[in-house]
């Protein structure tokens, strides 16, 4: 099975460098501080964000900062095969990722001794699950008004025959490797990268390149809905 | 709309379900006539490249730039430059009067839960006793703090001062304060609300509202104002009347904090008797399509 057929498209009709149709929202509930949901083509996540309140594990309590905790479940029929367990090894360890990405993009000082709970549920996965989930939390950080640095901007990039290809589905993982970074996208900083299957030395420098490049355009995406909400409501809230 | 009647399920409860894709568009509002639109930023946005400002709440340095660090619009009193978001926790002021609902009782104080990052600490001695006695506090006092205030139980208090690690510190010492009995609580955020002296209003409608600092908005039946301060349950039957008027109040209150117009007495007294003269029965206030008719008017109203 070809991933790139020789006219230069994937199994989608994507070109190498082309990104799956990305749409996001804020604020779908009233009940946690923040909340957001997001499609990445059939990769479909939502996120959901409480606090900063206080710690309810006194013995985690940190003095100077916030802790983060994060929980990642997926649902049943998220996937091909059914999942039996809605949280498993492989989704703690995803929680514990997405918790450490934002470790750097969280202004912790701000917040001493309290704690912030990011809840995800991935409803659908399709690839670059990780960095779908990423990029949801973001959103409900920033509806939830929880001071951040930056955005955080997630995207994939995999390697085919020699050439680097963006966000990868399901099916072209399965023949070669997922990279998936996390970057400060006003910095231009990267503050995760996460790499399943191997990829050579080599390759490394240019698949970073597409999936830094990609991420300036996640960026983009969700910057423009977050303006798009904040028009809609702020306009108003000047009144009076 | 579909409209279910009698169904299987719900046999008794005839019930509107509405579409996600039915429902009706967020309006904008728009701008107030003759504003200038707000200056918008989000995390990571540059607000402004020279130095000689003061950073508040909202914002960061960076290479001698102001960055912004939460997504809101940007307000500037002289050189101090803050961003608010649409969203946030309780910051907490010195003074403000607050709603909380008590979480813990400890020794010899209550921990309050007041929609800020930590929960706020309420101290035995920083209460008047019921009756208004004036002495100081003993053991005795101590063992009965729970027939004074439970768990659960709502009371109005105080900042008195704000700890080194951001711990509020709450005071209830004059009789305005206490615990409160009967009402309804609603939830909105504290950005929502404007700044006023005067945080507990009797409305005209019939009902007292207590605008607390934090979000936390407390309505209830005028009462006849006690001098002295009770911490015992109020059991008395509210008339059919005043709670319709609570229900609306609260449904009012939820519709503008759901299109995010500034929550003071003027706005909720406006739309209140928006909602009256349109005789929209009261449930029907949490509709969406009739939310943005009643927030509409209520803006023009403000407006004029």
């Amino acid at each position: 099975m070809e991933v790139v057929s020789p006219e230069g498209l994937r199994q989608d009709g994507r070109t190498v460098s082309c990104l799956r149709k990305i749409s996001c929202r804020l604020g779908l509930y009233d009940q946690p501080n923040g909340s957001s949901y997001i499609e990445m083509g059939n990769t479909k996540i939502l996120a959901a964000v409480y606090g900063p309140h206080e710690v309810k594990n006194l013995k985690k309590q940190q003095l100077d900062e916030v802790i983060i905790q994060c929980e990642v479940s997926r649902i049943a029929a998220s996937q091909g095969e059914r999942v039996k367990r809605p949280r498993d090894q492989r989704t703690r360890a995803m929680s514990q990722q997405i918790a450490s990405v934002f470790e750097g993009a969280i202004r912790k000082s701000k917040y001493p001794g309290s704690q912030i709970d990011i809840y995800i549920q991935v409803l659908q996965s399709d690839g670059g699950v990780l960095s779908a989930c990423i990029n949801a939390s973001t959103l409900a950080l920033i509806h939830a008004g929880v001071e951040l640095k930056d955005y955080v901007a997630s995207c994939t990039a995999s390697i085919c025959r020699g050439e680097p290809i963006l966000d990868v589905s399901y099916v072209e993982t399965q023949s070669s490797c997922e990279l998936t970074i996390a970057v400060l996208p006003n910095k231009e900083t990267i503050c995760s990268l996460h790499i399943s299957n191997t990829l050579h030395q080599t390759q490394l420098d240019e698949v970073l390149k597409i999936a830094m490049d990609g991420c300036q355009s996640v960026y983009k995406e969700m910057h423009a809905v977050v303006r798009e909400y904040m028009r809609n409501q702020h306009a108003i809230m000047t009144h009076v | 709309m579909i409209r279910l009647e009698k169904s299987m399920i719900f046999k008794y409860l005839p019930m509107d379900i509405i579409l996600a894709s039915e429902r009706p568009p967020f309006s904008k509002l728009g701008q107030k006539p003759g504003t200038r639109p707000p200056k918008l930023v989000t995390p990571g946005e540059i607000i402004d490249e020279s130095t000689n400002y003061i950073r508040g709440h909202g914002t960061y340095m960076e290479n001698g730039n102001l960055i912004a660090s939460v997504a809101g619009y940007v307000t500037t009193v002289n050189k101090l430059i803050t961003v608010t978001p649409l969203r946030q926790v309780y910051q907490g002021a010195v003074g403000d009067t607050i709603v909380g609902r008590v979480m813990q009782v400890q020794t010899s104080r209550w921990k309050v839960d007041v929609n800020s990052r930590l929960d706020a600490e309420l101290r035995l001695a920083n209460i008047q006793l019921p009756g208004g006695e004036q002495r100081r506090k003993d053991l005795d006092d101590e063992r009965g703090m729970r027939g004074l205030l439970q768990e659960g139980d709502l009371v109005c208090v105080e900042v008195q001062k704000i700890g080194n690690d951001g711990l509020l510190k709450l005071t209830a010492r004059t009789s305005k304060f206490g615990k409160l009995t009967q009402g309804t609580l609603v939830k909105v955020s504290p950005s929502l609300i404007v700044q006023d002296k005067q945080r507990m209003q009797n409305l005209p409608c019939g009902a007292r509202v207590i605008f607390g600092a934090n979000g936390y908005i407390y309505i209830t039946p005028i009462v006849v104002q006690d001098v002295v301060t009770e911490y015992s349950e109020d059991y008395e039957e509210v008339s059919y009347d005043v709670r319709e008027i609570i229900g609306r109040l609260h449904n009012v209150i939820k519709l503008l904090a759901n299109h995010s117009i500034m929550i003071s007495r003027t706005s909720v007294v406006t739309a209140y008797n928006i909602s009256a003269e349109q005789n929209v029965p009261v449930k029907e206030l949490l509709k969406p399509d009739i939310m943005i008719d009643i927030a509409l008017a209520t803006v023009q109203e403000l407006n004029e």
